[in-house]
């Protein structure tokens, strides 16, 4: 071959594994390839191959495609692709130069600027309908193709190819090939890698060949002169797919001002965007959560949106594995199989509230009542208790201004809700603020408290009650507000004074119950009284993930109103958001509401979808499908082991999320989600003041992914209610909710927040109610427009609504710790991750990659345990293995593990990366089990033991 | 300055390596022998170890998992003509940072050798 032919077949070889690489491989491809024109060819040239991996790659390509009949090698050949390059398994082989840049899966690293640099310098860019990015094995072999026909056709002279060669494709493709060949299970795909790798270092070779004006290797021009003739049997045409003509400047570095959406917290966000490539993170200053502050979640968000396990494509299961789907034929199969079933037999499972009102309100158009959000699992006593007593789910502490806070079950340094926040707690403890933190386990918020009181799990309520006691007993209370400001005080009065039961709520009561001395409950108490109204009393998930914990934060939060504290400088807070306009314009018709009034599960006072009944539901029959958005059930919301088998035994099932997932592996659809960097949003939120909060698109959706709103918009369509959901762009919506504000969305692009209202104290008594006045809102609302020491929900529905502290097992005696399982278990959360959410980034797996489980050094030692050992925990109903942590930072009788952990997807379920393993703490749960006051799982408060293995 | 290792069975090969990197300020250690090469380690720090996979009594990838049990944070860059998958996979699943084309090319060889020395820690562990 002359130097023209031989780079012509050069490209000819470059454009069949980019093809291959390309895509799913089509079905005339596959029968292309079965035929002798190609078979033969390959068979010829196998014979006489002397390159062994390339010549071994030729025979498992055969092997595969001889196996079976062209219909079935594609089957099977799609399943595989989804598996490897789509994410649907969990050994993926990324196919992309950043991720093996430092081995990490986070894609749209610096080779993806250098790829379009070169791109630029050719006068070449991606192709528009290539959906992939840019350093995809398949652009960068395309690129080398087009270099060879550029040598071929036009003599260009072929340095720069070889310095692609050597600084792109070369750079990468051992680490590609290795992981694609232990990852493959077809022969096909593993000789693929071999055939590229081969390929690749023999193109290697002929680069020095040609650059010392040598003639090329005679073997290698053979296989070049026969592989190239057996590629142009397949015909793959002219056409460039992944690349075209054109150079197109980069575009300049911007700042983009957004909100961070990993926790609840929503600090602001200044992203540095070049390109379309996100490059940073930082905190936006000035804005009200994060004060210009982020946790390594927040500043490491992009990693989220980048983690290369994203899924890309719409995927269908089919005899148990996932194949590639377009949108058209997912949503199609999603939409026609929903209406197919009875609405009141659908569960909507929703993770977050992106955009929310869409999704709702196309699902309460099509009709389900069985919608369900993360609230159940998390803090839904808190929610009910502080709802209904005032007016807000979350009375946050003015932390700036306390003199004495304490904190039952909540790490504010690792749970956070705002950096500002957190912030102001810190320099409060270190101007002499005193805080107390009531926890079984020493939190980094513990370590930095002037007290830890190491409570025993789920008897916070016994200890707050005692507290109340002695303010109300020592006449510490402050008359005037309860006079004024309170609902239900005397009846509150006489629980506390035994005058209902013949139990007084003492201090001697509550240490017997809770582990914390008669002297320490009260002594607390006057500290409480003495430093107040510059206090405040606050619990989070910590109390309430344990059964029977609404009246425990009802007492809690009760110390907040016996003391008046409530709105003072230094005391918990009274929210107001001033509210948002409608999405839908005012000549804009609204969806209809036809879901039913239908509750599923009714509980003592909560009633609703319970998840944690998941399994029973669906085995009575009353649940058949589940949309899940945003959400893993599987790991949350009760058994994990239990969700799983009912969401298998549904009759259909789909997932709208960003990656593969415990939950999403089970469904029969998955929709690829964008992350919320890729789409936009704005919301009403309080951070002492009042904002407006705007979470601005940062960049295009990725791959082949949609924004939660286009979704719903197409599902809407589906479902016959398309006319109702018809905003063209983002920005149509997001006008839409801000035309009653006092700032435009131009403006609010500019900043990202915009402050409504100033902090104020004492609000209610201008309002002259706890609740909010007009034009603004928050998240409860309480009737009395006081503050509650009856919950009036509870009260009209004849229950009991005073402050008490319940036994856990009250309502299931079989959560009762006993001789053989005497520990109680729960999870704890971490700043490095959020839920479930954050096990796909890299970053922050780095920073915590593993939950131990932790036990009192004590424990241990009685247990023969020692730091590191591998233990086993089992409680009645599983068992998980893990490794020990011994601590003093635990209270005795309790194990807990940083929860999230547990993913048989991304970092935990790769096995290229051993290193990132943990478990999941709700696999040890009693399935099918809730609190029936609040339809919580009992997540903190599991009966266990652990033995060393 | 970086203490370089470089074990090769032609001896050629190394002194290559030895003149390009030493011009660059690096200490360069050459051995032919496998033996030597992993008792020098024993004795002596190495920042990096340039490896060629094909060697005598062993392969350059048993030499390197010896290595790197005696000292893991060493970075390693293997050196081959035509790798096999096989070859690959063992070495990156022990910890190789980089493969180097032979014949050596000696804008290739300095590059990945400033690139190795610079990045902070190894490459993130990868079991394929």
């Amino acid at each position: 071959m002359d130097i023209k032919a031989t780079n012509l077949a050069r490209a000819k070889i470059y454009q069949f594994l980019s093809t291959l690489y390309r895509d799913e491989i089509p079905l005339w491809l596959i029968e292309k390839m079965g035929q002798e024109e190609f078979l033969g060819k390959i068979k010829k040239l196998q014979e006489v191959c002397t390159i062994q991996d390339f010549c071994s790659g030729l025979g498992r390509m055969r092997g595969t495609l001889e196996s079976a009949t062209a219909g079935e090698v594609f089957n099977e050949l799609r399943y595989e692709y989804a598996d490897l390059f789509l994410n649907a398994g969990n050994n993926p082989a990324f196919p992309y130069e950043s991720c093996y840049v430092s081995r990490e899966p986070l894609v749209m690293q610096e080779p993806v600027v250098k790829m379009r640099e070169v791109m630029n310098k050719t006068g070449l860019h991606k192709h528009e309908d290539f959906l992939d990015l840019d350093d995809h094995i398949a652009a960068e072999l395309e690129l080398m193709r087009y270099f060879a026909e550029q040598a071929a056709y036009k003599g260009v002279k072929q340095v720069k190819e070889f310095d692609f060669l050597r600084d792109h494709l070369l750079a990468w493709v051992v680490e590609f090939s290795a992981v694609l060949t232990s990852a493959a299970q077809t022969e096909f795909y593993r000789g693929l890698a071999e055939i590229t790798m081969s390929f690749l270092f023999n193109e290697r070779m002929f680069s020095f060949a040609m650059l010392s004006e040598q003639a090329a290797d005679d073997s290698y021009a053979y296989i070049l002169e026969h592989m190239s003739e057996a590629v142009a049997s397949l015909e793959l045409g002219d056409d460039f797919v992944t690349l075209a003509e054109g150079a197109v400047a980069p575009e300049k570095l911007k700042s983009v001002k957004s909100h961070c959406f990993i926790c609840l917290g929503l600090c602001g966000q200044d992203l540095k965007v070049k390109d379309n490539i996100i490059t940073g993170c930082k905190g936006l200053p000035g804005d009200p959560k994060g004060a210009g502050r982020l946790c390594i979640k927040g500043a490491n968000a992009h990693h989220n949106t980048y983690s290369a396990y994203r899924l890309k494509s719409p995927l269908i299961k089919e005899n148990g594995r996932f194949r590639k789907a377009s949108w058209e034929e997912a949503l199609d199969l999603t939409v026609n199989t929903l209406k197919g079933i009875d609405p009141t037999e659908v569960g909507f499972h929703r993770g977050n509230d992106f955009n929310n009102w869409c999704h709702e309100a196309v699902m309460s158009a099509y009709g389900t009542p069985n919608k369900v959000t993360h609230r159940q699992m998390c803090d839904n006593p808190a929610r009910m208790a502080n709802e209904k007593n005032f007016s807000e789910k979350r009375p946050w502490i003015d932390y700036e201004k306390s003199e004495f806070i304490m904190l039952f079950g909540i790490n504010e340094l690792a749970t956070s809700a705002g950096q500002r926040k957190v912030a102001n707690l810190k320099k409060a403890v270190k101007r002499g603020c005193k805080l107390v933190v009531i926890d079984p386990r020493r939190s980094e918020t513990a370590n930095i408290a002037s007290e830890w009181i190491a409570i025993k799990p789920g008897t916070d309520g016994a200890m707050a009650m005692a507290m109340c006691y002695v303010l109300v007993k020592d006449d510490l209370y402050n008359k005037e507000f309860v006079g004024e400001w309170t609902y239900g005080f005397e009846d509150f009065k006489k629980r506390l004074m035994g005058e209902e039961d013949g139990i007084a709520r003492t201090p001697e009561w509550a240490a017997e119950i809770c582990g914390i001395s008669a002297g320490t409950i009260s002594r607390l108490a006057h500290e409480f009284a003495i430093a107040a109204p510059a206090v405040g009393v606050n619990s989070w998930t910590g109390v309430t993930q344990a059964p029977n914990t609404l009246h425990a934060t009802q007492a809690l939060i009760a110390m907040n109103g016996l003391m008046g504290v409530f709105d003072a400088p230094g005391g918990p807070s009274i929210i107001r958001k001033k509210k948002l306009a409608s999405a839908w314009g005012e000549d804009q018709a609204k969806p209809p509401n036809n879901a039913p009034n239908f509750k599923l599960n009714k509980g003592h006072l909560w009633s609703g979808w319970i998840p944690a009944y998941f399994e029973k539901d669906v085995d009575a029959g009353n649940l058949k499908a589940m949309l899940c958005y945003f959400g893993n059930p599987v790991m949350s919301c009760g058994n994990e082991d239990s969700v799983k088998r009912a969401i298998e035994k549904l009759e259909f099932s789909c997932s709208i999320d960003c990656y593969m997932s415990n939950t999403t592996e089970l469904c029969d659809v998955v929709l690829p989600d964008c992350t919320y960097l890729e789409q936009s949003r704005v919301v009403a939120d309080w951070m002492y003041e009042s904002f407006i909060s705007l979470f601005q698109r940062a960049i295009e959706p990725m791959y082949d992914s949609k924004s939660v709103v286009s979704i719903f918009q197409e599902m809407a369509k589906r479902f016959g209610y398309g006319e109702y959901f018809t905003w063209k762009n983002e920005d149509e919506f997001l006008e839409n909710q801000l035309r009653n504000q006092p700032i435009t969305l131009e403006e609010l692009k500019k900043v990202g927040y915009h402050i409504t209202d100033e902090h104020e104290y004492y609000k209610y008594k201008e309002w002259g109610s706890m609740n909010p006045p007009a034009g603004y809102g928050s998240s409860g609302n309480t009737k009395t427009g006081k503050y509650n020491f009856m919950n009036p929900l509870a009260e009209e529905n004849g229950v009991d609504g005073l402050p008490d502290y319940k036994d856990p097992w009250e309502d299931w005696p079989e959560l009762e710790p006993d001789t053989e399982f005497p520990m109680i278990t729960g999870f704890f959360r971490v700043i490095e991750h959020e839920h479930t959410s954050t096990f796909w980034n890299v970053s922050l797996m780095k920073a915590c990659g593993s939950n131990p489980v932790w036990i009192n050094y004590v424990d241990a030692k009685e247990l023969g345990i020692e730091d590191g050992d591998s233990v086993k925990v089992t409680s009645p109903w599983a068992s998980i293995e893990s490794t020990a942590k011994v601590t003093w930072g635990i209270r005795q009788g309790v194990l807990a593990a940083a929860g999230g952990f547990g993913h048989k997807y991304g970092l935990e379920g790769d096995p290229k990366y051993p290193q990132f393993k943990g478990f999941n703490t709700n696999m040890l749960l009693r399935p099918n089990t809730t609190c029936k006051w609040t339809a919580t799982p009992p997540l903190k408060y599991i009966k266990t033991k652990i033995e060393k293995i | 300055m970086a203490e370089i290792l470089a074990l090769d069975d032609v001896q050629d090969a190394t002194v290559l390596i030895g003149k390009i990197l030493s011009k660059k300020g690096h200490k360069v250690h050459c051995f032919t022998e496998e033996d030597k090469a992993i008792a020098h380690i024993k004795e002596n720090k190495v920042d990096l170890a340039i490896l060629d996979i094909k060697l005598e009594k062993m392969s350059g990838v048993e030499v390197l998992g010896l290595l790197k049990e005696v000292q893991p944070s060493m970075k390693a860059i293997m050196l081959t003509g035509y790798p096999t998958v096989e070859t690959a996979r063992e070495a990156i699943s022990l910890g190789a940072d980089e493969y180097c084309v032979k014949p050596i090319d000696r804008d290739e060889l300095e590059e990945k050798v400033e690139k190795v020395l610079k990045t902070r820690g190894n490459k993130s562990a990868m079991s394929v």
